[in-house]
């Protein structure tokens, strides 16, 4: 037995090697397969449909823990905010903002048509996507890819009726953009909830009961259908797309990245495809 | 995954794209699931949900490179295995037919794959659970000893000693098993 104890002593070295799979005697043929056995375990694919499913709801998971986070920042800037008339203003733009960003998160989660436009490091890329949509109405937004010059406004002498009626519609159709946005947000939060409890659910009925459901667990049973956004078009508020820079707005709306691709070999360059990710909704 | 790629494929993460998602999943769901299957998990895949799903609500607390974000994400994955242990131990486990659990529908298929896993299940039984602990971390996480002793919250010193005997368990185990 001692005779034993002593064969099989290893030093640390030996036992890293042995680990490695490299400088293995044929005395530890056995041991070095056996490792290298359990080293293939990792290997092994995941069920394609299984990894299909969760990479999606990790995907939708991280949007949305982001998307609090931010919600969270917000209402902590704007306590220290309102201080001062200043401070009152920078709030409400900030409140702009995050509801910009929202839509760009809603167009990334969608896959819609403005999808494209909502790439970037959000929220900053989501609010530059919305800026360029209102540029393209002649509508001007915050935009931190191009910081709007400093000009005197117009006097009511240089403000021509057509202008006005633009500029009303353009009133009525961002309220109506923010509303849309606020509704959306609300039945999205409401569907992330349902769907967490099922998940939380299913993880404490299979565990509690200890008893295998049959069939593939779905957590969006019981669950309202997903909101959609719907975008209010700008058409129905009668607004035309002759607004300023709508000429170059297409191109110089692409940000500077695109997190929903995969890199390019020039990350600074346009994604290669405008359209929704493969996969997404 | 080379330090630039993998910050932007984080940076993506936390933006919820898809792709990136995809790249960290592909990396790192096989050893997880392996860790799982190979500690005698009742319930891997789900267990690498919840994994992953942790992940995606903390990622934004992280901070590193390739080396760290593994050792996080077993970190995880350690911490819900000791969850579910402690939960199976408390609850008798009553199982009930399953059809359509198994991907293939061919027997000897499932067999096959699953001999492999439960063999190396079965051999690691002879060994005490911190062993085993540390041997799965080090060959199917593939991580150091250093981050081991970090995910248990031990020594480096006391890794390389339960790592040296179980590797010294195991081989006595085997030479037992399979007389020559």
């Amino acid at each position: 037995m001692s005779e034993m104890n002593n064969f099989d002593h290893y030093t640390d070295d030996q036992v890293e090697a042995i680990l490695n799979g490299y400088d293995v005697s044929d005395e530890d043929f056995a041991l070095a397969s056996f490792i290298a056995e359990a080293r293939a375990i990792a290997t092994e694919p995941v069920d394609a449909e299984l990894a299909r499913r969760q990479v999606r709801m990790l995907a939708e998971a991280a949007l949305l823990t982001s998307s609090n986070a931010r919600s969270v920042r917000k209402v902590e800037g704007d306590r220290s905010d309102r201080a001062t008339p200043d401070g009152i203003f920078i709030a409400r733009r900030r409140r702009l903002l995050t509801k910009a960003a929202v839509v760009g998160l809603a167009a990334v989660l969608m896959g819609g048509g403005i999808a494209s436009a909502a790439t970037g490091n959000l929220p900053a890329p989501a609010q530059e996507a919305l800026a360029n949509l209102a540029a393209r109405l002649g509508i001007e937004l915050p935009n931190p890819a191009r910081p709007l010059p400093h000009v005197a406004g117009p006097t009511t002498a240089d403000v021509k009726p057509e202008a006005a009626v633009q500029a009303a519609n353009a009133g009525v159709f961002t309220t109506a953009v923010q509303e849309t946005i606020d509704e959306y947000t609300s039945a999205l939060k409401a569907w992330a909830a349902c769907v967490a409890s099922n998940a939380s659910e299913r993880g404490t009925t299979q565990r509690g009961s200890a008893t295998r459901t049959a069939g593939p667990f779905d957590p969006t049973a019981g669950c309202d259908p997903k909101p959609q956004l719907d975008v209010p078009n700008p058409v129905d508020f009668d607004l035309t797309e002759t607004g300023t820079g709508a000429g170059g707005a297409e191109e110089d709306s692409q940000p500077a990245d695109h997190p929903n691709g995969p890199p390019a070999d020039n990350p600074n360059g346009p994604p290669p495809d405008t359209g929704p990710p493969a996969g997404l909704p | 995954m080379d330090p630039k790629e993998f910050s932007a494929v984080l940076e993506a993460a936390r933006a919820g794209g898809e792709w990136a998602w995809s790249r960290l999943y592909r990396e790192l769901a096989g050893p997880v699931l392996g860790y799982f299957r190979a500690r005698g998990a009742t319930e891997p895949e789900d267990l690498l949900g919840e994994v992953f799903l942790q992940v995606a609500r903390n990622l934004s607390s992280f901070s590193g490179d390739a080396a760290g974000f593994r050792s996080w994400v077993f970190t995880i994955a350690h911490r819900r295995m000791i969850d579910e242990r402690r939960a199976r131990s408390h609850q008798p486990l009553e199982l009930v037919a399953d059809p359509e659990s198994e991907p293939s529908w061919d027997p000897a298929v499932i067999v096959l794959d699953r001999l492999g896993t439960e063999r190396i299940a079965a051999t690691l039984k002879c060994l005490v659970p911190n062993q085993r602990d540390v041997l799965l971390l080090r060959i199917i996480g593939g991580i150091t000893v250093e981050e081991v002793a970090a995910i248990l919250g031990k020594s480096t010193g006391a890794v390389k000693a339960l790592q040296r005997r179980a590797v010294q368990t195991i081989k006595r185990n085997l030479r037992q098993a399979v007389p020559i």
